[in-house]
């Protein structure tokens, strides 16, 4: 982890001032990651996108202009995606709550895709990532964050504002619904 | 096991989700284009300076420098530079600085050991250590007779003092051992008591070899010599009578041992009884040694 470290404190010092050349290696770095985080919170591909942007852009801004002491750049990154992603929601409370079967359809622009490659899309679509969509938010954040982003807990407790205890009782729970979930997903394909 | 199912499941969706290749690459350009206006003049920004290196450097070892493995680090280093110089005083002779830290190195080394017969093993080596020093040191050809001399001297005296502590030691052990009736004990000291003798003879035997060939050599000398060859006679004789003791006890044990087959009431069948009960090895052994 120290060589990261190191890197990333040099990263921070350039971003300070302002070097574009160090966004475009944070932008390189984080840009999946911080992407697939965001993916699975919201419905649609392009909102994914939107905000990926955003947050990159947001910490551009923060990092040059903050007097604080940036301690871990990449959870900053993180908590910076969450704080959009809640703003995201808030700013489009009035639209209707989207159901885990209208998800596939929606994934995909409408516009831009054909009928076909919806039903392909859904078709592709794993049953883990249906189940994940399911689950509550809090728990969904936590599975990402350690199973595929493959975060320390100090880390997410970070990102998540909680304690290391809290955290790891989430994902302890997490887990006990998504295999309650498999296993109902399971019983429903063989019947 | 099912946890384990479900979270490798999970890890599966690293490689399966990712952004379009296509919106990376434009959604970069656009994010560059807008941050440049910031980062217009060329004064805004500059290569890494070699300060920026050591300032990140710095926060780091502030961070972390509490962490377990930087302690565990340091502790290795100073443990590394102390076994570093532990290692020169070992090959340090009499009349180097580093000499008076071997021997103290030493007492350390026989405070720490436990167990009496490895402490009079210990001393025994000490001994033999001092023995191969006075060879190096008569095999210096670029110092004067007499600092030869003084550092025979102080050789020859340590010899000495680990010699006849040896003797104390086992005096001492044999005393405590009259005591008790333990065999396993007995045996111990008996064992001890045949390596000191066999040792204590043959350094006797090689120091007054080493230093016959010291011609150069006064009188002073030869009479530390002659004491040294003296105490470690005196050690090997010592060790011997406790030898000729366990000895005389073991034959009287086996006489008591047969009359006690015919007479099971008298003392000596008694005390045989105890033997034979308490360790039956204990007794074979001792024959064995004996004999």
């Amino acid at each position: 982890m120290k060589p990261l470290n190191f890197e990333e404190n040099l990263l921070l010092l350039r971003l300070k001032r302002k070097d574009p050349e160090a966004f475009a290696k944070l932008y390189d770095l984080y840009v999946t990651p911080i992407y697939r985080f965001i993916y699975f919170k919201v419905p649609t591909r392009q909102d994914a996108e939107d905000l990926t942007s955003e947050v990159f852009l947001k910490i551009w801004q923060y990092v040059s202009e903050t007097e604080d002491i940036i301690e871990n750049l990449r959870a900053l990154l993180y908590r910076s995606a969450r704080n959009l992603v809640i703003d995201f929601y808030r700013r489009n409370a009035n639209k209707e709550i989207i159901s885990a079967d209208q998800v596939s359809f929606i994934l995909e622009d409408d516009r831009q895709q054909s009928l076909l490659s919806q039903v392909e899309t859904k078709l592709e679509m794993k049953n883990i990532e249906l189940i994940l969509r399911q689950m509550k938010d809090e728990y969904r954040e936590v599975i990402i964050l350690r199973f595929i982003e493959e975060l320390p807990i100090s880390e997410m407790a970070k990102i998540l504002d909680k304690s290391k205890g809290s955290v790891r009782v989430l994902l302890h729970r997490a887990l006990k619904v998504a295999k309650s979930l498999l296993a109902k997903d399971g019983k429903q394909q063989s019947d | 096991m099912e946890n384990n199912k479900v979270i490798k499941e999970f890890k599966n969706l690293k490689n399966q989700i990712y952004p379009r290749p296509e919106w990376v690459a434009l959604s970069r350009d656009i994010l560059l284009q807008q941050i440049s206006h910031a980062a217009k003049t060329p004064e805004n920004f500059h290569q890494p300076k070699a300060m920026d290196y050591v300032v990140a450097a710095a926060q780091i070892f502030r961070q972390s420098f509490f962490q377990p493995v930087v302690v565990m680090l340091l502790v290795f280093v100073s443990i590394l530079s102390s076994s570093l110089m532990i290692n020169a005083a070992f090959y340090s002779l009499p009349g180097e600085p580093l000499y008076r830290v071997k021997l103290a190195l030493e007492e350390t080394h026989l405070a720490l050991t436990p167990g009496e017969e490895q402490k009079v093993e210990l001393k025994i080596e000490f001994a033999q250590k001092r023995m191969a020093e006075l060879d190096k040191v008569v095999a210096q050809a670029d110092i004067t007779p007499e600092e030869k001399k003084k550092k025979i001297e102080v050789l020859v005296r340590e010899f000495k003092n680990n010699v006849s502590s040896v003797s104390d030691r086992l005096a001492k052990i044999n005393e405590s051992n009259k005591q008790s009736v333990n065999a396993a004990q007995k045996e111990l000291t008996l064992k001890m008591a045949v390596t000191v003798e066999q040792k204590a003879q043959d350094l006797a035997k090689s120091i007054d070899e080493k230093t016959s060939g010291l011609e150069q050599e006064n009188i002073e000398v030869k009479q530390i010599v002659a004491e040294a060859v003296e105490t470690a006679q005196a050690t090997s004789v010592s060790a011997q009578e406790i030898i000729d003791e366990a000895k005389a006890e073991t034959e009287i044990k086996i006489e008591g041992q047969i009359q006690g087959v015919s007479t099971p009431d008298s003392e000596a069948g008694d005390s045989a009884g105890d033997v034979a009960t308490s360790s039956d090895n204990g007794t074979e052994t001792t024959q064995e040694f004996v004999n």
